[in-house]
């Protein structure tokens, strides 16, 4: 008889000397067959959801350049005022789909009632990055929504520009550089005749990482 | 979903990966909390606040090496600080009753243990620990078994035969058994 057979043995109809009395003792405890409430599941899903949200705000928040900071901030309030005190970036790589990677970005206070989700698509002559938007308002007059990658030393590549005044949807980037060595992807709000540079004012971001 | 895809995806905080993860071991997590804790209201904050700590550890996690383990740990210092923190809280000076939540002396090794039997009556075919369970922890013998099911006694051995089968090749590592 093998030792797993003596084991059952003994575990079934208690026969035989195999020093494994704590087995049967914990076979007979309440805590071996007792479950939590089914509702601690939920619990935990929303618990770790809102912390995603907290954390995610103490990661995103870009200092806004003075420049032109007061000129915004109206257009920002009235944008934020529906969510007072922030929904804030929750970086979720949700993984693989048949044609790409998909990232979803979440939004900053800056515009906290959008969302969207990125899908990355290595193409013969570029990445092409297919970002579904929703309740990202229009960009105002003399302001345009641009997209960037960004690298953990700070450096950034533009990979395109939109406008949103056609009522939102899918709008279409692309990157000329292999996101492999980038690993954040934001949106940001650059106003028209300010140069080249990001503004700052990011309004949606989410992971590169995988 | 494998372990490693699993924990990948539970580090990464994807909600169905969450959800399996606290399927998987919710059971186990519990065992332990309530064999230290002897409270099942602190035991299921204790399930509660390891997920949450996992969760917040998961970026340091290897998703390589197996969930469970690492999972153990959290939950045992969960419950141990949460016992702790109970202590403290009760004032040294009270006309009230105080009834104090009594951590039980359960050893690393034997907590671990408790752990692993969880686990391995968790992975038991339905049918198989509703017996098991009507055996042990009821104390019931094969004939009231299958009395209670309203099945044949011979179902009810062979389900057990199966089922300590299955529980004696899990937890074989826990004891020295020779042949």
């Amino acid at each position: 008889m093998t030792p797993e057979e003596r084991l059952a043995r003994f575990l079934e109809a208690g026969d035989g000397e195999v020093g494994a009395d704590f087995l049967t003792e914990a076979l007979a405890a309440e805590s071996t067959w007792e479950n939590p409430s089914p509702d601690i599941e939920d619990e935990v899903v929303r618990a770790i959801a809102g912390e995603a949200q907290t954390e995610g705000r103490l990661a995103v928040v870009e200092p806004l350049r003075s420049r032109s900071r007061s000129r915004l901030r109206g257009w920002f309030i009235g944008v934020a005022g529906v969510a007072a005190g922030a929904l804030l970036l929750a970086v979720i790589q949700v993984g693989m789909r048949d044609r790409g990677i998909r990232v979803v970005m979440a939004a900053t206070d800056l515009a906290p009632a959008a969302s969207a989700v990125a899908e990355i698509i290595e193409t013969r002559n570029g990445v092409l990055i297919r970002v579904e938007l929703s309740g990202l308002q229009s960009a105002p007059d003399g302001f345009f929504y641009q997209g960037w990658v960004r690298n953990g030393a700070g450096e950034q590549v533009s990979i395109g520009t939109f406008h949103m005044r056609g009522g939102g949807g899918r709008v279409g980037l692309w990157s000329g550089v292999s996101l492999d060595e980038y690993d954040t992807i934001s949106i940001t709000l650059q106003e028209e005749r300010a140069g080249p540079a990001s503004s700052g004012q990011v309004v949606l971001r989410g992971s590169l990482d995988t | 979903m494998n372990e490693a895809e699993l924990a990948n995806r539970f580090r990464l905080g994807e909600e169905a990966a969450i959800r399996e993860v606290y399927r998987r071991y919710s059971g186990p997590v519990f065992t332990v909390a309530r064999s230290l804790l002897n409270d099942r209201d602190q035991a299921a904050d204790a399930v509660q606040q390891t997920f949450l700590q996992a969760w917040r550890a998961a970026g340091s996690f290897d998703p390589a090496r197996p969930l469970a383990p690492w999972l153990y740990a959290i939950a045992r210092r969960v419950a141990i600080d949460m016992y702790r923190k109970n202590r403290r809280t009760v004032p040294a000076t009270s006309n009230e009753e105080v009834h104090d939540i009594p951590v039980t002396q359960l050893s690393f090794e034997r907590s671990w243990e408790a752990w692993e039997i969880r686990q391995a009556v968790d992975q038991l075919p339905d049918e198989e620990k509703q017996v098991v369970r009507l055996q042990h922890f009821e104390g019931l013998t094969h004939t009231q078994i299958a009395d209670r099911l309203g099945i044949a006694l011979g179902t009810v051995k062979s389900r057990s035969h199966r089922a300590h089968q299955r529980l004696a090749r899990d937890l074989i590592h826990l004891v020295e058994v020779t042949s």
